[in-house]
């Protein structure tokens, strides 16, 4: 009697556990992380260093991305703010593609973001405007 | 005597019968007058358009010489000669939103002309990309980007998206929640919208189509039925041309524009949960310009008004 109870136990442990497994599988599949978007706005490194900031037209930011200037994104204002160079996928720095979006009052890139030396980057896989 | 009599009757009998047989080897099965094209149909491009025809049943007569092409309607242009292999053809250096008349005559090397066959249509502004000179792209529901399509940005005179907080700027909306998959009028779509949106119609959707170059009209959109609706995407799996129509900021007459929707094994591309829809727009900047006219029918198709 004492043998078979220990079996019905047994089994019973056995569905519970494989249900329970079979359940944390299906939310694992059914809750991709979200890709939130860094969210900021397209400045460039000299607008960072001097701390004035101004708002740029599409065509003279491009033209300033051409003879070299950085663009970043800035998240947040002020003391808080915090500076991502963003790069694209096959490693170039997007800058000038960032120029393009200067003149956007909100941005986000979706992307991977690393910390290195110090500077904040984000792999980019998608950078759009949000107005 | 009586001989050479006969002999002389018969050289004149002989020379009679191959001056006969020499006036039937003439090329007389020529008809008369050429037989004009028909169906003339236009495209727009951005500062040219594209118009296409069904060739003239003259093309098979020997007299056959090609196609004068003029155009009226903006600067004086010379007319243009085509053969009977430049169909379709692009006109180039067209102004847009100006009416231009094309008039397609079938010539035969005598210089005799078919009766015109006729069609008025604009170029219109092309756009592959946005106003960030990026794809221009919306998003599913659940993305924080905007699901909204702005196909004309008065401002920056270039497409843009646009998120739900502005939906006044929406021309078209794609909705994805709840298993979903619409494209649409924006009032249409279950959005809590920060503004509201204006009245955006659609009339046709066309399939079957590798670029809106394909899409020929030979009558002005506004021929064409149009309401407020929502295209359900997933009843279709080939490329879409909508033919939309909304108001510009401060207007009251319609502005017209043909938008692609590209499928690429699906109308959603990209990673969730920021799968978007992508589009090629040809758009009339100009107020109350449907494109065209309605063609003028060929009126005495075998009329010679040389």
């Amino acid at each position: 009697m004492k043998r078979i109870l220990s079996i019905i136990i047994l089994v019973a442990l056995v569905v519970v556990a494989s249900n329970y497994a079979d359940a944390a599988t299906k939310k694992k599949v059914a809750t991709p992380k979200a890709a939130k978007p860094t969210v900021g706005k397209v400045v460039s490194l000299n607008e960072v260093a001097t701390g004035s900031f101004i708002q740029w037209k599409k065509a003279d930011a491009a033209a300033e991305a051409t003879k070299g200037t950085p663009f970043v994104l800035m998240v947040g204002t002020g003391t808080k703010a915090q500076i991502y160079f963003v790069y694209n996928a096959d490693g170039s720095f997007a800058g000038k593609k960032l120029a393009n979006y200067a003149f956007n009052k909100k941005i986000g890139v979706v992307g991977k973001i690393q910390t290195k030396n110090g500077l904040k980057i984000i792999i980019a896989d998608t950078i759009e405007a949000m107005e | 005597m009586k001989k050479s009599i006969l002999t002389a009757i018969a050289i004149m009998i002989t020379a009679l019968f191959f001056n006969a047989c020499d006036n039937s080897t003439t090329p007389t099965n020529s008809q008369n007058s050429p037989v004009a094209p028909t169906n003339l149909q236009a495209t727009s491009q951005d500062g040219s358009v594209i118009i296409k025809w069904t060739a003239s049943t003259s093309e098979t007569d020997p007299l056959f010489a090609g196609y004068v092409l003029n155009i009226t309607g903006g600067t004086p242009m010379a007319p243009i000669s085509l053969t009977k292999v430049q169909n379709p053809y692009t006109v180039s250096g067209l102004e847009d939103g100006v009416v231009y008349t094309f008039s397609l005559q079938t010539k035969f090397t005598n210089d005799s002309l078919s009766a015109p066959i006729t069609i008025s249509w604009s170029p219109a502004l092309r756009f592959t990309q946005n106003e960030n000179d990026a794809p221009i792209r919306i998003y599913e529901t659940a993305s924080s980007f905007g699901s909204g399509l702005v196909i004309f940005n008065s401002n920056t005179k270039l497409p843009s998206s646009a998120k739900v907080s502005d939906g006044a700027s929406w021309t078209l909306g794609l909705y994805t929640s709840n298993s979903q998959l619409l494209l649409g009028s924006p009032s249409l779509l279950n959005y809590n919208y920060g503004t509201t949106p204006g009245t955006v119609e659609i009339a046709d959707v066309i399939t079957g189509v590798n670029s809106l170059d394909e899409v020929f009209d030979s009558q002005a959109l506004n021929a064409h039925n149009f309401s407020q609706k929502t295209i359900d995407l997933s009843q279709y799996s080939s490329n879409l041309v909508l033919i939309v129509r909304h108001h510009q900021s401060g207007q009251t007459d319609w502005n017209y524009a043909k938008v692609f929707v590209e499928y690429n094994n699906g109308f959603l591309q990209g990673t969730s949960p920021n799968r978007y829809v992508e589009f090629n727009i040809s758009y009339q900047e100009i107020t109350g310009n449907p494109y065209a006219k309605i063609a003028d029918k060929v009126i005495n198709l075998n009329k010679n008004i040389k």
